[in-house]
């Protein structure tokens, strides 16, 4: 599948089980996505839940330019933006509930990492700055092209090269010379 | 976490309300709007003719100017003015009073509207000027008038007899030529001919003596 162009194509012409399609195969990485951003399991949703919105609100605003994955996480990337330039209040939340949120968000990181190698990264890449821990996201764990990944972050292609490659001299300082190969 | 079919719902939930919400917006402003550009429709069908009109009377030859001054039928303006006689020549280049001039003899022709053999007609009316009664005038001196017709103090006024060539020139170099002679003013160009009333001549003199002359 094309990252779900073809599936797109396939809504706007009608068909609504290909927007099923669509949300089975980009929500949940378009989530886990907009939390390397945001911090928070719910908004990241919330977000997610926007971001496809905008595909049944402004259907003619995607060209097929580019992938329907990197639309989908260019309207995320601008929207989580958003969001945390105007969030003004930090929510503060019962430990209890603490709790359910990181087994949420454990839950989403199992779904997407099912591969053991990605868990560890994704461990150590808390310790990154915000643009080299999206970029290695977007190119390791969403598989976007180092193009693809420029257009969803609006850098180009010789910045997100850059960003990766110190991104991954820093894993490599703490993941060590083991760690080295899981990228 | 929503599960996958209260996502779905939420995301057409959602996105029914933008739909929504553009629509309330769009009508909002053609609300706004389409009274708007009917005030302004309204308003330009009522003035618009008015300051349309406005530039085209400033172009026309017979129109006050004040600003920019009389034209010839070319388009251009007039420039300067000159009167000479066997005595005297002077010229004035004022566009206002040029105008004011200029405005005067044609409304001679344009009221007192006779025809190239005036001149039988208009012996008769000559005994109405006080010129008549005053040749010392034409050596240029000053003279009251104590006559009917001048009340007013001027201090000079046309002489009898004195063929007076008033020449308007305009910026692109045409000219038009008038001759007053006694009471008859004759367009040389076109060889018309009108006589010319006292009230006229009057005016004509204030405008064209008063300012260019001054005391002789």
């Amino acid at each position: 599948m094309d990252n779900g162009a073809s599936s797109y194509r396939r809504f706007l012409d009608g068909d609504e089980s290909a927007f099923d399609e669509i949300m089975k195969e980009l929500f949940d990485n378009l989530v886990f996505f907009v939390d390397r951003y945001v911090h928070d399991i719910h908004a990241a949703e919330d977000i997610a839940i926007d971001a496809f919105s905008d595909l049944v609100v402004n259907k003619h605003r995607y060209n097929f330019k580019v992938t329907l994955k990197t639309y989908l996480f260019m309207l995320g990337r601008s929207r989580a933006l958003n969001y945390i330039k105007h969030r003004k209040v930090i929510n503060f939340v019962e430990l209890t509930e603490a709790d359910n949120i990181s087994a949420e968000q454990e839950t989403l990181e199992e779904i997407i990492l099912a591969d053991e190698r990605k868990r560890i990264v994704n461990n150590a890449l808390n310790s990154l700055t915000d643009d080299m821990r999206v970029v290695v996201h977007l190119i390791y764990f969403e598989d976007l092209s180092y193009d693809e990944a420029a257009k969803v972050m609006k850098k180009n292609r010789k910045q997100v090269d850059n960003l990766l490659y110190r991104a991954k001299k820093e894993l490599r300082i703490i993941l060590g010379k083991d760690g080295e190969l899981l990228l | 976490m929503r599960n996958f079919d209260e996502r779905k719902a939420e995301i057409f939930r959602r996105s029914e309300n933008r739909i929504k919400e553009r629509k309330r917006n769009r009508n909002r402003i053609l609300a706004l709007c389409v009274p708007l550009c009917l005030c302004i429709a309204i308003l330009s069908v009522i003035y618009l003719p008015d300051m349309m009109i406005s530039p085209d009377k400033s172009n026309t030859a017979d129109e006050m100017n004040m600003a920019g001054g009389v034209e010839n039928s070319s388009g251009f303006v007039y420039t300067s003015f000159e009167i000479k006689s066997t005595k005297t020549a002077k010229s004035d280049t004022d566009k206002q009073n040029i105008e004011n001039i200029y405005n005067i003899i044609q409304s001679a022709f344009t009221v007192n509207d006779y025809s190239d053999d005036v001149e039988q007609e208009t012996t008769t009316d000559k005994s109405e000027f006080p010129q008549e009664q005053k040749p010392s005038t034409q050596k240029g001196e000053s003279t009251l008038k104590g006559e009917d017709n001048y009340s007013t103090g001027l201090v000079e006024s046309f002489s009898k007899g004195v063929a007076y060539t008033l020449t308007f020139t305009a910026d692109n170099g045409q000219k038009i030529v008038y001759i007053l002679c006694d009471n008859i003013l004759t367009n040389e160009t076109t060889n018309e001919s009108v006589t010319v009333t006292e009230d006229q001549l009057k005016d004509l003199y204030t405008k064209v003596f008063t300012v260019t002359y001054g005391k002789e």
